[in-house]
């Protein structure tokens, strides 16, 4: 039986997706406001929390509205004990559809962008 | 193809590995042994120290090429105007990169000094070793130039180390190769003598082979992180890249093999048979080496470019390799072949009887006919009639073993398709699965039901009944195999949807398929605290001590998530009043007080809890859910539930058991992946 266990185990170690902790290639792990998320309460800052490290220097959101207009105060900043929080301060926000560019670039020197949308009000 | 990062990547590698190889090879090759080449010795050593210098000043342009390349890449900027408009210095002083080019051009001084310190007038071994050390760790440090750079924590200085490791191995081998062409050519004029030649040659192999050794274990490592599952590494270019990569490095030990085996032997000919006839005496040339020997060297010579060539095709791969993203982080891997693994068939007695006797069949008959050919080879010489059959007798063994129980095999496979390893790019999140609950409603219910339980009004009508999709069979399918079917349909059962539903609206049904099975489970369990464990919407909650946590960041805590409704203000308070090293998480957060509480000021969120926990939002008195530290929902309750939550201890019960007790791991179905 331990040996069946082991066969077992051997084959799905080959074959299976194993979650080893690596990192390289800045991914965006998850978001404040959430992608797609309907808030009552306008924030007052977006959080991007990123799969891995990212150059400060390099990294920066930007917040626009339905117009395209800029909304946040510009202060891309990163946090974090492992530097992979990335933040920024918006202005008062009222309701409607808002827009987060996100560009990164991971310690690996690799850039990775994205945008998602999040609303405010009903 | 077309980045030029790729090539400048190459060149700096080729560069920096052949200066630090042919200084190794100075030291630990020639070195010892050089004494009695006298006049030859110094030609060599000028040589080796002319193929070092003019390695270090390409190393030089290429770093600068890619330090500046990259600055421009990284700033959408064209090369020159990251050059001089000051881009380069951020990034040379401000990045992880930088600071690692600055760290090797301080080893670029010190061995710009080291190398001018050596003559190659006299043997002074000490002054190439300590070239021969500051050139390795010249090449070892361009780690951080790399994807290990990014791996974090104790296991991304594992990561490196290996990564450092791996670099100077394949210069003490890759980077030996040219300098020994040139070795063997000077042999070949004889310049040097045969059996230094030899010499020589028998101290590269072994140290080839050590390097060897050390470049299949840390690449291996660095492979396993980067791509860490064979998708991964069969699906994506990465994955390919290294496949790639690794049969050429296989191709370079062929050759290193017959180098080692066959050729160098030949060259002690002169030493074993001073005179073998009258017919090569006239053959020998003035060192005395016999025609056979000289063929040798001249292949030896030969084989050492080939294996340089191929060396170099490796560089070319490396330099793509590290400009595409790991095979990790592909989400959508394209699977190649017609079936995949299940270990669905070892949950069966009879079945995982069967595939063990298979196993054991197949590996004993090929273990059998092995030992039956080794016996006939092994005693050739006194039963040689008896050789043939035993071989026979052996490879007869082996091929019915195989063929006889090879297809039982298939048993703990299924079918798959190009589709069945990617992973939803949505992270089952709240908002997904509303978006998917809306879909499922307009495109799918007609025929699959309201809840999905294959009882849809259409689906009366078909040949095949619609399929349940609360039922087990859907925990046995990949997200990947789903996404197929709804984009490609199924022949005769269900129409394509890739026209009506987009790429991400495919995934949002899919991550509400999910929930909607999860959900009836949980249903099922009642108020009781459940083993199976079902993955929690994700979400992001703002707490009042300023952190955040969510599904996948609770920091080794149980949450208690508490769907708000009438009177949740209270029960909150309620909640507060117990520290029970628990996160509390309520949402949505309009009405209610969260006090000490944290805050999901999510709409979607309070949906996709409503349809795990059966409720219309804010009409019912609140849901709560206890989760796991794994971010698994293990236990909903509502207020009328048995047992009762609000009761301090029992609720305390509950939460200790999920804290015991982890949830069982599926390994197939949805969320094979951690992300």
């Amino acid at each position: 039986m331990t040996i069946h266990a082991g066969i077992r185990g051997l084959v799905i170690a080959a074959a299976l997706v194993t979650a080893v902790a690596a990192y390289a290639h800045a991914h965006l792990d998850r978001a404040s406001p959430a992608a797609g998320a309907t808030l009552a309460v306008a924030p007052t800052e977006v959080t991007l929390h990123f799969t891995q490290r990212l150059e400060p220097k390099f990294s920066t959101i930007v917040v626009r509205d339905a117009g395209g207009k800029q909304v946040d105060k510009g202060d891309s900043n990163l946090s974090g004990e492992d530097l992979a929080v990335l933040k920024v301060s918006l202005q008062p926000l009222g309701s409607g559809s808002y827009k987060v560019e996100w560009r990164v670039i991971s310690v690996d020197t690799h850039a990775t962008k994205g945008e998602y949308s999040f609303r405010v009000g009903k | 193809m077309g980045d030029p990062l790729i090539f400048i990547r190459a060149v700096h590698f080729a560069a920096t590995l052949t200066l630090a190889g042919a200084l190794i090879f100075a030291v630990a090759v020639v070195g010892p042994i050089m004494r009695p080449m006298e006049r030859a010795g110094e030609a060599l050593r000028a040589r080796l120290l002319r193929i070092a210098w003019w390695s270090f000043a390409a190393a030089l342009i290429s770093g600068v090429a890619w330090l500046v390349v990259l600055a421009a890449d990284i700033s959408e900027r064209a090369p020159s105007e990251a050059f001089f408009g000051g881009i380069v210095w951020t990034v040379l002083l401000h990045t992880t990169f930088g600071h690692d080019w600055l760290a090797r051009l301080v080893l670029a001084a010190l061995l710009a000094a080291a190398l001018s310190w050596i003559s190659p007038k006299h043997l002074d071994l000490r002054r190439w070793a300590i070239a021969a050390l500051l050139a390795s760790a010249f090449a070892g440090a361009a780690v951080h130039s790399g994807h290990a750079a990014a791996t974090g924590g104790w296991f991304g200085t594992f990561h490196r180390a290996a990564d450092g490791l791996h670099l100077i191995a394949a210069s003490a081998w890759l980077g030996g190769l040219l300098p020994l062409a040139l070795l063997l050519t000077a042999a070949r004029r004889e310049e040097i003598s045969l059996a230094l030649a030899r010499e020589a040659t028998l101290r590269f192999s072994t140290l080839g082979l050590i390097s060897v050794g050390v470049l299949i274990a840390t690449g291996s490592v660095n492979g396993w992180i980067l791509t860490g599952s064979v998708p991964a590494l069969i699906g994506t270019d990465y994955g390919r890249l290294l496949l790639a990569k690794v049969a050429l490095v296989l191709a370079m030990v062929a050759i290193a093999a017959i180098n080692r085996l066959r050729l160098t032997p030949r060259l002690a000919l002169t030493a074993s048979s001073p005179c073998r006839g009258e017919a090569l005496l006239h053959e020998r040339s003035a060192n005395g080496a016999p025609a056979a020997a000289r063929r040798a060297l001249r292949a030896l010579a030969r084989n050492s470019v080939m294996e340089a060539m191929l060396g170099l095709a490796i560089l070319v791969i490396v330099g793509a390799l590290g400009t595409t993203p790991p095979g990790l982080h592909v989400l959508q891997p394209t699977w190649p072949f017609a079936v995949r693994y299940s270990d669905a068939a070892f949950g069966d007695a009879e079945l995982r009887g069967r595939l063990a006797l298979a196993m054991w069949a197949i590996g004993g008959g090929l273990l059998c006919g092995a030992l039956l050919i080794l016996i006939g080879a092994k005693t050739r010489h006194a039963h040689p009639r008896l050789m043939p059959w035993l071989i026979a007798a052996g490879t007869a063994v082996a091929i019915a073993c195989v063929t006889h129980f090879a297809p039982t095999l298939t048993l703990a496979t299924v079918e798959a398709y190009p589709t069945s390893f990617y992973i939803a790019p949505t992270g089952y999140s709240a908002s997904s699965i509303v978006r998917g609950a809306k879909l499922f409603a307009t495109h799918c219910a007609s025929c699959h039901g309201r809840e999905g339980r294959g009882d849809g009004p259409a689906g009366r009508f078909l040949r095949v009944t619609p399929s349940d999709l609360t039922a087990d069979h859907v925990y046995g399918h990949t997200d990947g195999d789903l996404y197929w079917w709804i984009t490609n349909g199924i022949r005769e059962v269900m129409p394509p949807f890739a026209v009506a539903l987009d790429e991400e609206a495919r995934w949002n049904v899919i991550d509400f398929v999910r929930a909607n099975a999860d959900a009836t489970r949980l249903g099922r369990a009642g108020d009781k605290v459940t083993n199976a464990g079902y993955r929690a919407p994700d979400f992001s909650a703002a707490c009042p001590d300023g952190s955040t946590v969510s599904r996948d960041r609770l920091h080794g805590r149980v949450g208690h998530l508490v769907l708000a409704g009438r009177g949740s203000t209270e029960r909150v308070a309620q909640l507060a009043a117990h520290d029970r090293g628990v996160v509390t998480i309520v949402t949505p957060v309009a009405d209610v007080a969260t006090g000490t509480a944290c805050r999901a000021d999510d709409v979607e969120l309070a949906t996709a809890l409503a349809m795990f926990g059966g409720k219309d939002v804010g009409r019912s008195d609140g849901v709560e859910f206890l989760l796991d530290p794994a971010g698994m929902l293990r236990a909903a309750w509502s207020p009328g539930g048995k047992p009762d939550w609000r009761e301090a201890d029992v609720l305390e019960r509950e939460i200790a058991a999920i804290r015991n007790t982890p949830a069982a791991t599926r390994t197939t179905g949805s969320h094979l992946h951690g992300r």
